[in-house]
């Protein structure tokens, strides 16, 4: 009786009701309703097992993606998510040894790191966690391809120094005991370390290069890692005496090999250096104006496959002074020259006379647009420059009135230079400029302009030494009246129907792009 | 301009404009190799219901202006992988997380990086945060390993936890 009512209640199946009722069978009656109870119980786990087992693999299948995707879902993941995320199923634990989330590695001041109370301080420190980083060597060492160390703090530096020396210690132990668990082959391709060159001192900030050990280890890394194809050591700050032996063992061991280099101030102020001249499959070079002599830039000519010199100033770019004309002479059009100037602080260029410039980009908000840089460019490059502007927003105010604006001088610069073909400009135009601009660069194709920067104005008049024919005026009279129709027949004239005047947001995104080094 | 007929599994027919679902390198082959020139033309998916297919139709016709992304450059210096999305793409992608799964199958399947990128964009942060044991509740997944296994996953990898 009492079972009829359970099977009832709890909808048993009419065999499940049978097996019970045969196991009943001979219990003394004190015994059965404990004995049902278990019995139930259990059926009903076995139930919901079942059900989960049902609705998570067939129904939403989570745990059975395909490896593609769970590789992306595991590149967007901290170290610690991955290892997480990990523990849920097989198909995750095998995701997480899939190479390719593991290819970028960058190490910031926290990476792998463990909090540590200073008592001199009284402050918490973050220091290398040694065992950790040991631990991530040998589990996935094989699969980095970039690794980058950005420290971000002085104390940080301390982190990256030890993770170096992992790095090489694992690196030299495989080629004498390639069989042993602390020794690693590595793959990396690209190595990119910028060092923490701002001391943030209470009477004013100074800039301290590095040496010592940070170096020691660093020339260390380079000559253990022997795939690499691209070799990026920024704002090294070095005395002259240790530049000169900087790259020394990446000669030695990747003269052949190396692609890209970047070596932005190796030196805080002028000091040529010669080694970056020696890889002979160099295609790219990014070099501030202070390490570059005339020494080097002949040597360049050798360098066959050398398509881009990039001349790169940042803030911390100490005095510097171009190269000298007849060695740029020497090597014309073997490769492009692109002057860069991206600083905090007021900066002007550094002008290479006679050198193949095809791109000149500032991006500093606190340099105005000059005079005297248009005609610089208009008397060395106006024969090859393609590629011009301010970046960024300006941090300065500037007028509205026409004499104080930059719409004259930039109209000269674009009907002197006549291959132009992308322009940046953040400052401050008026609507009837723009027209006047794309129509008289006749290879223009990239046009930026800020919509917060641009005036609706009708002021070409002031351009004293234009002579344009009635139809000419009076297409401009019509179309620089309102923001739309001048937009429509700019674009008209670049060829691009959907080109419009960019929020400062996207003048920003398309900025960013253009000075990354 | 050329349109195309896109078959669901669920046999419904949607006309898209060829511009829109261009973004698709899997429709894009289908176009080339057979041939789709006359507007008639049908290209069955059998991977993709009509709901899915709305939301991966809606999602192209935004983002059809965009430009290819340079994500996989190799040349690229690594960056940070962020997993911060437009306001738009935040809204479009509110819903169910069957339909999620459903859309990043849709979006593999297809062939569509931007969408996929998306779709795992979300679900990385849908797990930050999260313990195993709450990822499985939150995704119905049944955890295949042992005990054993699961020790010695918690010794192989511990080295991962912050500390």
């Amino acid at each position: 009786m009492a079972l009829e009512h359970i099977s009832s209640s709890r909808s048993l199946s009419t065999t499940e009701t049978i097996a019970i009722a045969e196991e009943l069978h001979g219990k003394d009656p004190d015994g059965v309703a404990e004995f049902l109870n278990w019995k139930l119980a259990e059926l009903e786990a076995k139930r919901k097992e079942e059900e989960a087992q049902h609705f998570g693999v067939n129904e939403s299948g989570w745990g059975l993606l395909p490896d593609l995707i769970l590789e992306k879902i595991f590149s967007y993941l901290s170290i610690q998510q991955r290892y997480y995320a990990s523990c849920t199923c097989r198909q995750w634990y095998l995701a997480f040894y899939l190479q390719k989330p593991w290819h970028d590695f960058i190490m910031d001041d926290y990476t792998l790191c463990r909090r540590k109370f200073d008592y001199g301080d009284r402050s918490w420190r973050y220091i290398l966690d040694h065992h950790r980083a040991q631990q991530l060597i040998s589990h996935v060492g094989q699969y980095l391809r970039h690794l980058s160390l950005t420290p971000t703090s002085f104390f940080g530096l301390f982190a990256h120094y030890h993770f170096m020396n992992h790095v090489s210690a694992y690196a030299e132990r495989f080629l004498t005991d390639p069989d042993s668990v602390q020794a690693c082959e590595f793959k990396i391709q690209h190595f990119r370390f910028t060092f923490y060159c701002d001391i943030p001192n209470r009477a004013e900030n100074y800039i301290i290069g590095t040496g010592g050990d940070i170096l020691c280890s660093l020339k260390r890394i380079i000559s253990n890692l022997p795939h690499l194809l691209r070799l990026d050591l920024i704002d090294l700050l070095l005395i002259p005496e240790d530049a000169i032996h900087l790259l020394d063992e990446a000669c030695s061991v990747l003269c052949q090999n190396l692609r890209i280099l970047t070596l932005i101030n190796g030196t805080k102020d002028h000091f040529s250096l010669l080694h970056p001249a020696c890889f002979v499959n160099l295609q790219f070079l990014y070099i501030s104006p202070q390490n570059l002599g005339e020494e080097m830039v002949e040597m360049l000519a050798h360098a066959a496959h050398l398509r881009e010199l990039h001349i790169v100033q940042n803030s911390y770019t100490g005095y510097a002074q171009g190269v000298d004309a007849k060695s740029w002479f020497k090597v014309n059009h073997l490769f492009k020259v692109f002057l860069r100037t991206k600083s905090k602080v007021d900066k002007d260029m550094v002008w290479q006379e006679r050198a193949n410039v095809v791109s000149v980009l500032y991006d500093c908000p606190f340099t105005k647009f000059s005079s005297t840089s248009v005609i610089t460019v208009i008397d060395l490059y106006s024969e090859s420059i393609k590629e011009f502007g301010h970046l960024g927003l300006p941090k300065f105010t500037s007028s509205r009135k026409f004499v104080n604006r930059i719409d004259a001088q930039l109209l000269t610069l674009c009907r002197r230079c006549i291959y132009l073909t992308s322009l940046f400009v953040r400052d401050r135009i008026s609507t009837s400029t723009a027209l006047l601009i794309v129509s008289m660069t006749p290879n223009l194709r990239d046009f930026n302009i800020r919509r917060n920067a641009l005036l609706k104005k009708i002021d070409f008049m002031f351009h004293h030494n234009l002579f344009l024919d009635n139809n000419f005026t009076q297409w401009i009279k019509l179309n620089a009246k309102s923001y739309e129709k001048s937009g429509r027949e700019i674009g008209k004239i670049l060829g691009n129907f959907a080109w419009k005047p960019l929020s400062d947001k996207d003048f920003k995104l398309i900025c960013s792009k253009q000075t990354a080094y | 301009m050329p349109f195309v007929n896109l078959e669901s599994s669920d046999g419904d027919l949607v006309k898209v404009d060829v511009d829109v679902i261009k973004c698709s390198v899997t429709i894009n082959a289908l176009i080339e190799h057979l041939g789709l020139e006359d507007d008639n033309e049908v290209v069955p998916l059998q991977n993709v219901g009509t709901e899915t297919l709305h939301k991966v139709l809606a999602w192209a016709k935004h983002h059809k202006d965009d430009l290819p992304s340079v994500d996989d450059d190799e040349d690229d210096p690594p960056r940070e992988r962020r997993t911060d999305i437009t306001t738009w793409d935040a809204n479009f992608i509110k819903m169910e997380q069957i339909q999620l799964f459903d859309l990043i199958l849709a979006a593999n399947y297809l062939d569509i990086s931007g969408l996929l990128d998306l779709g795992c964009k979300i679900v990385a942060d849908m797990i930050k945060g999260k313990t195993a044991d709450e990822i499985r509740t939150m995704f119905n997944i049944v955890n295949d390993l042992t005990p054993q296994e699961q020790e010695q996953i918690r010794k192989e990898n511990e080295w991962c936890e912050e500390k």
